[in-house]
């Protein structure tokens, strides 16, 4: 990978936490200009970060499974997820949230990557196909999102001391926060359920079978089962609010497991 | 997702009924599936077994080496005896669940304007995001023009209510959510038909290795031979070291027609009834023994089932470095072993060892290292050494994979269907019987619970704003 390319994902993070400091700071005092300026730098780094990857992705020939292509599409994700939910529920308090998990792997991406001799390698003939590519970019934005759902949930746990430190929170509820992340959830699964077929359809092309019980495959079928499951557990209005959230922070659990 | 409660008092046929097709049955037989694969995974496997084996890397190496060596050899989760059964059981209750549920659907799409009250308590939430006093004259025609007939992505459809006092109009758009979820429920079921189909229908031969030159005869497809008649290697993105290899075969039919084709990676051929699948290609090297005269010696390899000829492949296997052979007729045994790399004999790419022994004796003969095409001899005789590459296919034939794919694809659809129009059902009441005007009657909205509070109240809004434009 050449320099260009590392520069471009280094300042990417760079930009995530700068925006993370400053969405910070917005919530904590409710600031709009900082918001704005929050939410452009969290652009300005989606940015760099993407044009990073797609360098690098051109350079190697694709992406492959390997770690560090996984952790490289997974900030994009988060980040571009984050974005999305800002643009879509109209609140920027789900964004430091994402960045508290997006920075740190990003970090890690940046400093351990030049010492990664895989990370290194062209991606072999087969992992370069399109479908493959298209599986990998599809499950790992629907990890993002049910990543992104799980720290929903962590937020309406923590709903109460944040609201009383943070004047950002102000103007979102309980309800609305655990709806939210059941409707991110849903679409998540449609995305997985995308992402398995797209899975299924390479591994038959390459080798005339579709299912082949490997690792990967199997965690995103769990990682569905348990998602599903959860949906289909029941009316929440007449839950405990906590047991919705444990059950959206018990597939946030599994999700990692898939890594 | 859940049902609503049963009406009956003490039919326990309906209770059974109502107990199936409810969310939380689903969600525990759901909860029990991904805990027995996960701990299948979790048992049956080791750290190193879950890890791709060193074999998956890519070796190249001047245009002989591995190439996208098998990616679908780790497996780590082995199905059998108990743990098999139970999951043929889970996924059995599967199927019963989802036909039932499939036609509790069927009936809601079907008979909607007659089920109202239970797709309400499917699909919208409990209370009304809205109710008021409509002040405007509104009448039963004036809403189904401004409702129903104008278009939009997402249409509503107005319908008198049935069988009550009051002048009711009801208009709705909570069909998308009914079709959607009717497809969900079936396209599982048709992906759990084909799992089936598979399994029971479904042949596969894995992993034929075949070099330049070799045949093949399907054991499924009698008749029928698969023959590799060369290799093409090019390189990928510019780079040397990244090269991609497609292999020419030839299948012979049963009625002595051929079909030549191209099988690259991710790029099958489909010949007859069956898919010819290029899973990884690999070196070899090509070996024949000649006295003076020219006359060829019969070669032996070691390798069970083998028979002699006069040309020997030897093929290396991702985890095979060496491989034996021997002359019958002279008594000498011939053993080659292939190195990545041997450094300290100056050689920086792969290379063979050829170290030739006879009976019992555990000084070789001769040794010989060879990194290209060679012809040399020894003691008389002749040897012939070439390089090639061999391929690994697999042959397969499912009916089973379309369904599977026609399911996913429905059940993408369908979940689309199901979440992106909000769900909305508008009540117009009005204590009038004859339903000729509306002007002072109730008009309750409620919504799916689909986006936020602002956005359902939005919803209903935007409803609203449009009966009465009407007016304006």
């Amino acid at each position: 990978m050449t320099f260009d390319a590392y520069a471009l994902l280094a300042l990417g993070f760079a930009a995530f936490v700068v925006a993370w400091l400053l969405y910070t700071l917005h919530l904590l005092g409710s600031d709009p200009y900082l918001g704005r300026l929050a939410t452009g730098t969290l652009s300005v780094g989606v940015v760099m970060w993407t044009a990073g990857v797609l360098w690098r992705a051109t350079l190697l020939g694709g992406m492959a499974g390997r770690l560090c292509d996984i952790c490289v599409l997974l900030v994009l994700l988060l980040t571009l997820g984050a974005l999305l939910a800002e643009k879509l529920y109209r609140t920027r308090a789900f964004s430091p949230w994402s960045l508290a998990v997006a920075a740190p792997v990003a970090g890690y991406t940046v400093v351990t990557l030049p010492y990664q001799v895989e990370a290194l390698q062209a991606v072999p003939a087969v992992y370069r196909d399109a479908r493959f590519q298209a599986y990998l970019v599809v499950v790992l934005s629907a990890y993002a999102s049910l990543l992104l759902a799980g720290l929903m949930a962590s937020v309406t746990i923590f709903y109460h001391p944040l609201r009383l430190r943070f004047a950002g929170y102000a103007s979102l509820s309980v309800e609305s926060l655990e709806r939210t992340s059941l409707q991110v959830v849903r679409w998540a699964l449609i995305v997985l359920a995308a992402g398995l077929a797209l899975g299924m359809w390479w591994s038959w092309v390459a080798s005339g079978l579709y299912w082949h019980w490997l690792a990967a495959e199997t965690w995103v079928l769990i990682v569905w089962l348990v998602y599903a499951a959860l949906l289909h557990i029941g009316r929440f209005r007449r839950w405990p609010l906590a047991f919705t959230v444990g059950m959206v922070l018990v597939g946030f659990a599994v999700t990692t497991l898939a890594f | 997702m859940n049902t609503a409660k049963p009406d009956s008092h003490g039919d326990h046929l309906t209770s059974v009924w109502y107990f199936f097709v409810s969310g939380r049955w689903v969600a525990l037989l759901l909860a029990l599936l991904a805990a027995t694969l996960a701990l299948s995974m979790l048992l049956s496997g080791s750290s190193s077994v879950s890890q791709p084996s060193p074999a998956t890397r890519v070796v190249s190496d001047r245009g002989v080496g591995w190439q996208q060596s098998d990616p679908f050899s780790p497996r780590v989760a082995n199905f059998g005896g108990y743990d098999e059964l139970w999951l043929r059981l889970l996924f059995g209750l599967g199927v019963f669940t989802l036909m039932l549920r499939t036609a509790e659907r069927s009936v809601l799409v079907l008979h909607l304007r007659n089920e109202l009250a239970r797709a309400r308590g499917l699909y919208l939430e409990g209370e009304a995001v809205h109710e008021s006093v409509l002040h405007t004259g509104v009448t039963l025609e004036g809403v189904r023009e401004r409702l129903g007939k104008r278009g939009g992505a997402w249409p509503y459809r107005v319908w008198e209510g049935l069988k009550e006092t009051w002048s009711v109009v009801y208009a709705e758009r909570l069909r998308f959510a009914v079709w959607g979820d009717l497809m969900l429920h079936a396209s599982c079921l048709v992906v759990l038909v084909g799992v089936f189909v598979t399994t029971h229908w479904g042949w596969q031969e894995e992993r034929i290795a075949l070099a330049r030159g070799e045949k093949y005869s399907v054991a499924h497809a009698p008749g029928y031979v698969l023959a590799l008649e060369g290799l093409v290697t090019h390189s990928s993105w510019g780079q040397d070291d990244a090269v991609t290899r497609v292999g020419r075969v030839s299948v012979y039919r049963p009625d002595g027609t051929v079909q030549e084709s191209v099988v690259g990676v991710a790029a099958p051929c489909f010949a007859g009834p069956f898919g010819v699948f290029l899973l990884s290609t690999g070196p070899a090297l090509r070996l024949s023994v000649r006295e003076d005269s020219g006359r060829p010696f019969y070669l032996q390899s070691l390798a069970q089932g083998s028979k002699p000829d006069t040309e020997l492949v030897l093929k290396f296997l991702e985890t095979q470095d060496e491989n034996s052979l021997s002359i019958p007729s002279l008594g000498i045994t011939l053993r080659v072993d292939r190195y990545p790399s041997l450094p300290e004999h100056g050689y920086g790419g792969p290379v063979y060892l050829l170290r030739a022994y006879r009976g019992n004796r555990s000084m070789p003969l001769f040794s010989r290292y060879l990194w290209r095409d060679e012809v040399f001899e020894w003691q008389g005789l002749e040897y012939d050494v070439r390089l090639d590459n061999y391929v690994v296919f697999n042959i397969a034939a499912d009916v089973g994979w379309w369904l599977v794919m026609s399911g996913f694809v429905g059940l993408v659809v369908g979940g689309m269907l199901r979440l992106w129009p909000t769900p909305v059902l508008a009540r117009f009441c009005s204590p009038q019987n004859d339903g000729a005007d509306l002007a002072s009657g109730e008009v309750s909205v409620w919504c799916g619970g689909n986006g936020t509070s602002g956005d359902r109240s939005g919803v209903a809004e935007d409803l609203l704003r449009r009966v009465r434009r009407g007016e304006e």
